[in-house]
Order: structure tokens, then sequence, then C-alpha cells
């Protein structure tokens, strides 16, 4: 999958949970779910499960670890990707 | 800090897969075998926010996604309170909770008894914020009015004041309607950089 689609998927997925819709208009790579977006960090949890659901991967303990931005969780769902 | 009335609008926990991502075989048990399991998840929920907090603050770390790397053991729970012990890479922090029916509010420290001090507001932060820059200066003896509130990189807060004035034994906290600030005034001198 390319980035452009894994963003827009995202970014729909994203958009529930976000607090703080003027940073949402300048959704990019570096937005960062809770210091930009300000989402509740409960449904970042939300957010791992939406986009193991839509992009049909795991992601494990250790990937979630470290998925604060756009770019992460990115980078996580292209690896998960290529594993499969 | 957990709204519980917030909470239950914001989080379904009941939905598949996301108690695994949180909680451990062993919490999850403690969960499912509560006479109310919704105040079971938001008490743990706020033990692993506190502990990782306290974790943060001790190592200097970055905000991570880690819930499943901390493992909570409750010591005693009542009505209204509850403590309890959370382990975060081979270091045990205790934690204190306190439980309404509006919300639960936790707090954590390295070692028992070292002086927290809580102030739970159901008030925007800013009222938090003062009350903790007005303990802090009487404490400390500087002017309230010197004193600003900053973020360092990891995003945890720090109070700087004039002449190089440092503290940061502290934690805010704020969901919904509730904001709380926790902090420690005992064996802090040496944190304070007073120049």
């Amino acid at each position: 999958m390319e980035t452009k689609e894994i963003m827009y998927c995202l970014k729909k997925i994203v958009k529930p949970y976000v607090q703080n819709d003027i940073a949402f208009q300048d959704f990019s790579r570096d937005t960062d779910f809770i210091k930009d977006l300000e989402i509740n960090s409960a449904n970042l949890v939300d957010i791992v499960l939406d986009v193991e659901d839509e992009f049909n991967i795991a992601i494990d303990n250790d990937s979630m670890d470290n998925m604060l931005t756009v770019n992460d969780a990115v980078e996580i769902i292209k690896t998960k990707q290529r594993e499969q | 800090m957990v709204d519980l009335e917030l909470a239950a609008i914001e989080s379904n926990w009941r939905r598949k897969g996301f108690l695994q991502k949180i909680f451990s075989p062993a919490e999850q048990e403690l969960i499912t075998t509560s006479k109310n399991p919704d105040k079971m998840v938001w008490l743990l929920w706020s033990m692993k926010e506190a502990a990782y907090k306290a974790h943060q603050r001790s190592f200097n770390l970055h905000p991570r996604l880690n819930w499943r790397a901390q493992e909570c053991r409750l010591v005693k729970i009542t009505s209204g309170t509850a403590s309890g012990k959370v382990e975060v890479e081979g270091n045990t922090y205790y934690t204190t909770s306190e439980i309404t029916s509006a919300y639960i509010y936790t707090s954590a420290e390295k070692t028992l008894d070292s002086g927290v001090k809580n102030g739970i507001f159901k008030a925007s932060s800013s009222e938090a914020k003062e009350e903790l820059k007005r303990i802090t200066s009487a404490y400390f003896k500087v002017d309230m009015g010197e004193l600003q509130l900053k973020k360092n990189v990891h995003r945890m807060p720090f109070l700087e004041g004039r002449d190089g004035f440092f503290f940061d034994q502290f934690s805010l906290s704020g969901h919904g309607e509730y904001s709380a600030y926790s902090l420690s005034l005992i064996n802090c001198e040496t944190t304070v950089k007073h120049s």
C-alpha cells in the first residue's frame, strides 16, 4: 500500500477521536496523536484496534509502544504488511 | 484522573481486543471477577497511568503506549480508596487511589509515604495549576507571580522561577470535568536548583 493511501485511511480512523479540530486540519506525517490532536490515551487503544481491523494486521505490544505520531503508525502498518 | 461519566461515553472497553491491549491475564481476571467491572477497568488504568508518569519522571523518559509493560497488583481496596503496587521495568511504584461515583484519581510514589499531596478540582486545569503554584511558592518562599509552568521535551511539566528556581516533583492530570495535581515536598530540596 502506498503511503498516501495509508494516510487517507488513517485520517478516517483517527477522526472520531480527535479533540483538537484545528490541528486535525493540518493532518500530516508529523502529527502527534496526543500532543497535536489531543486524543485521550484510552482512545489510542481504539485507534490501534481500528488500524488492525482496517489493514488486517496484528500490532504487537512493542510496535504499539512507539505509535505516537502519524508517521510512526504509517511505518508500523508498512512493516506489518510486508511481513505478511 | 478518570472522569467516569466521560470514560463511559468515550471508551467501550468491552470492545473485542481492548482489554488485551492494556491488561495482563491476571489483571483481566481482576476485571472479569469484579462486582463493578467498569470501576475496576478505570482503577487499574489510572494506576498504570500514574505509575508510568512517576517512572517517566524518575528516568526522564518519553511518552509511550506501553500499558502491558506495567503490572498492577491491588493491595487493599475499599469502596472509596485503593492502594496498590505497579511494576514498571523492574521498578515498583506504590499507588493510592481515591474512588468516587464521579471519578477515580491515582497518584504514584517510589517509596511509601513520601509525603505526596494531591489536589482534585471539579474545574478546568487552570485551577489545579494555580493551586500548585500557590503551594510551591509558599513552601520555597518564592514569589508566585514569577513561577512559570513549562514542559520539557518529554512533555513533563516543571515550574521555573527567577534566579534559577526549578521544581519538577509534581504531576498534573485531567479528564472531563476533573483536574488534579500531585506533588511531593519531602526530601525535594535537592531537586530544587537555587542559584
